[in-house]
């Protein structure tokens, strides 16, 4: 008997007797003869179009398209957060591992990464660099081990650094109960000026990671996490700097045992939340977050007040305190307000996902930040913007990096950090990118349509200007908001099953197209429009904003954009040239037959350009694509652009994403 | 398409595919659903040489599919509708179909990822490294949600066994 041996038992007996259907073999067959069909079928119809395509299309139409800077979609049911204007600079590649569960510290001026642990290793890593405006250094040598999970806050002279464990010594699985004693938690202090390291005092309690860090202004603060073993913890430790000492937090009373806790130092007073397991506390009717509440001039605790359900569901919290003394909390699923001067919890608007495990968000001092996270399996690298003042969402600009998870966000007082994290493939990054949300002389506001109008459907900046499409039943209005968002314009679509998706082209002269067509009923998939077979869905048509008429794709036009199914949402390629794409229902992680391209792929999104450098990585456009496709993501568009060279082999001219959800 | 040759990989691989799949879920529709899903992209790829390890490939095509259970494909609909007016009927509920249900509701007690580490390391017998591939973790991390899983199978265990045994 091997360790663990009753479980295989215990699985193997689950399926045991679990044989596939009979007609399961026959099922799939026909599914991939279905697959590798419209494959075909769709490469040959284009290619043949693309040939009386250079014959019949008139010119002056598609040869704008490759000036297009973005293309939009909307989703046919959901209101989109409409996009706020901004500007990302990068991506940047820090001169060090990429990394998972390192710490990214803001110190005056000075970008602080240190530690971390490596996707599919064992090892923790001991290494760090520093960025400022002389670039990037390496890190002296820390008295700390090599640790991921652990915290760091920058008190205004020193960067602490606490607790975490070492990959290499942790994770052994222990029966419950005879699990060996925990290794007190380690403090160090950098100071980023001189670059030297200080070894301080151990804390009291047994190290920990994942734990709630915190900076009062004159304390460090941690609270919670998981022991090298694994065990939730529910005690914490206060360092003062000044003294040199350490003082204990009791336990709270809090048993929510679900994923890393979340906490906000109020000026006076620890606040932690964690997410409850129903399964361990099955009386708790649902309720997805319990708080407590300690006072470290009385070390005592106090129980909040639960959340309730009907207010917010899902786990992996946020805590952030807001300048008006409330804290927002962000699940994975949605978010809730939490008073704590009367103990009582608010709604906040539904945020624009419907499952997302992000990072910490950060706080502008107006705004709640946030940017990538998995949902499902895919890493997603969109973000939003809060407005507390509003209780509005906003969608920020599209970033220059592919998306990822368990990265970290840091907010330098006047721009947002992205750094690190795993990509779609698994794979650690070490690039990151910057969001200067007020570069553009626009403040982060929330556009609404007006009243009466329809609701927004998609927000894109148009030569310095603000424009916004609202789309809803079968008509689409066109808004200026800069104008009091007074509607300028409305056109009523040829078909109200036109409306089942859409897509905004904005072309390089400054005027825009709404792409429309599909199949089915507003809000009803599914969404898939074949060109290459008309009978699918009705044809596309474009809106033209200058004589409101909707103009029918010839076929010989319409052939070269391809509308496709991709994972429940729409691919659209816009090709220069007939392109083979494997499977336009590509699966994320089985990409393995698209062309290496190379060169760059240019986009932009809501008006904002960004590019990214393919480097050979032709099948990380469609993963990138893909990986965007959550659960909050039900629509998608994917144009490129491409030439193919003498010898016949393709490369990516020019690229254009758009995915909202 | 070498059917033949798809036809034996089907032969070898299918029965642990459902398997996988329903333990991920807890529903032999749905794993039926992932599992053709997941064959149907092999045929799809069949015979282009892509696929080097046809296991491997179905284990994490499964596991997405499993995982993607938002993605509701037009064909996936279309497949329910054919499904749900076929004569099949209803499914024997038989011992070994209690057998199934006991374990799919011990599993579906088990938050996911710590459900998922627990097949992937104790059903698909992967090693560490690979379910923490899988999975887009470290290895500490599998660790550490393969022992909590352990840990919360242990007490819906007990706790079952001081309930008379309830199953």
């Amino acid at each position: 008997m091997t360790e663990h041996d009753d479980v295989r038992e215990l699985l193997r007996a689950g399926v045991a007797t679990l044989e596939p259907s009979p007609d399961l073999r026959e099922r799939a067959v026909t599914r991939g003869r279905t697959i590798r069909r419209r494959r075909r079928g769709a490469a040959a119809a284009t290619a043949l179009a693309a040939v009386v395509a250079v014959a019949l299309v008139a010119p002056g139409v598609w040869s704008t398209v490759r000036g297009e800077r973005t293309l939009g979609f909307a989703d046919s049911t959901d209101v989109l957060p409409p996009a706020v204007p901004g500007t990302w600079t990068g991506p940047f590649t820090a001169p060090i591992d990429g990394r998972i569960n390192h710490t990214a510290t803001w110190a005056d001026g000075r970008l602080v990464l240190w530690g971390g642990e490596v996707v599919g290793e064992t090892g923790s890593l001991g290494s760090g660099v520093v960025w400022d405006d002389a670039g990037w250094r390496e890190m002296a040598r820390s008295p700390l081990s090599a640790r991921g999970g652990h915290g760091a806050v920058w008190t205004g002279e020193r960067v602490l650094v606490v607790g975490g464990v070492a990959a290499s010594e942790a994770g052994e699985v222990h029966t419950v109960g005879e699990e060996p004693p925990g290794r007190p938690m380690e403090l160090a202090a950098y100071d980023p000026t001189t670059d030297r390291w200080e070894r301080l005092p151990d804390a009291p309690v047994e190290t920990r990671r994942d734990a709630v860090v915190l900076w009062t202004g004159d304390r460090l603060v941690v609270w919670g996490g998981a022991s090298e073993q694994h065990a939730d913890l529910h005690d914490g430790a206060v360092y003062e700097p000044a003294a040199g000492t350490w003082q204990v937090i009791p336990a709270a009373p809090i048993s929510g045992l679900l994923g890393r806790p979340t906490g906000v130092w109020t000026g006076s007073e620890l606040l932690v939340w964690r997410a409850l397991d129903p399964g361990r506390a099955p009386d708790v009717d649902g309720a997805p977050l319990e708080g407590a509440g300690f006072d470290p001039a009385t070390a005592r605790w106090r129980r909040l007040a639960r959340v309730g359900a009907d207010l917010v569901t899902g786990d992996v919290p946020h805590a952030t305190r807001l300048d008006d003394g409330r804290v927002a909390l962000l699940t994975s699923h949605g978010g809730v307000l939490y008073d704590p001067a009367g103990d009582a919890y608010a709604p906040m608007a539904t945020p624009p996902w419907t499952q997302r495990a992000g990072p910490e968000p950060v706080w502008t001092g107006t705004h709640l930040l946030t940017w990538g996270g998995v949902d499902g399996v895919r890493r997603a690298n969109d973000g939003f913007a809060y407005d507390p003042a509003t209780d509005t969402w906003s969608r920020l600009p599209a970033a220059p990096l592919p998306g990822r998870a368990q990265h970290t966000l840091t907010w330098t007082g006047e721009a947002l950090v992205v750094w690190g994290g795993v990509d779609a493939r698994y794979r650690n990054d070490r690039q990151g990118a910057v969001l200067h949300p007020s570069d553009t002389g626009h403040e982060l506001v929330a556009v609404e349509p007006p009243a009466g109008g329809r609701p927004l459907g998609h927000a894109f900046a148009e030569d310095g200007a603000l424009r916004a499409v609202g789309i809803g039943g079968a008509a689409v209005d066109l808004y200026r908001p800069e104008d009091g968002s007074a509607v300028v314009e409305a056109a009523a679509a040829p078909d109200a099953r036109l409306v089942a998706w859409r897509a905004v082209v904005v072309l390089g002269d400054g005027t825009f197209r709404l792409v429309s067509g599909g199949e089915g009923r507003p809000g009803e998939q599914p969404l898939e429009v074949d060109v290459d077979s008309p009978a699918v869905g009705p044809r596309p048509v474009w809106l033209d904003p200058s004589t409101l008429a909707w103009i029918e794709m010839p076929d010989e036009a319409s052939a070269r954009i391809r509308l496709a199914q991709l994972d429940g949402a729409a691919l659209a390629t816009v090709l220069d040239e007939p392109l083979d794409l494997p499977d336009s229902e590509v699966e994320p992680f089985l990409v393995d037959e698209v062309p290496d391209w190379d060169g760059v792929l240019r986009y932009a999104l809501d008006g904002v350009a960004a590019q990214t450098d393919l480097a050979g990585g032709g099948a990380d456009v469609l993963l990138q694509v893909a990986e965007q496709l959550s659960p909050t993501v039900s629509n998608a568009t994917l144009g490129i652009v491409l030439r193919r060279d003498g010898g016949g082999r393709y490369a990516l001219e020019e690229g254009l994403v758009r995915l909202d959800g | 398409v070498d059917d033949d040759g798809f036809a034996e990989v089907f032969r070898l691989h299918s029965r642990e595919a459902v398997g996988l799949a329903y333990l991920l879920c807890g529903d032999r529709q749905r794993a039926e659903d992932a599992v053709s899903e997941a064959f149907a992209r092999m045929y799809a790829r069949w015979g282009s040489g892509a696929i080097r390890d046809p296991r491997a490939y179905l284990r994490r095509a499964v596991l997405n599919e499993v995982r993607n259970g938002f993605r509701r494909r037009f064909y996936e609909r279309r497949e329910a509708t054919r499904r749900h007016a076929d004569d099949r009927g209803a499914q024997g509920h038989d011992d070994a179909v209690g057998d199934r249900d006991h374990v799919a509701r011990l599993l579906a007690q088990i938050p996911e990822r710590q459900r998922t580490a627990l097949v992937l390391r104790f059903h698909a017998d992967l090693t560490e490294a690979q379910a923490a591939e899988v999975l887009g973790c470290p290895v500490g991390t599998l660790k550490s949600l393969t022992s909590r899983g352990l840990a919360r199978l242990r007490e819906l265990q007990a706790a079952q066994l001081t309930n008379g045994g309830a199953r």
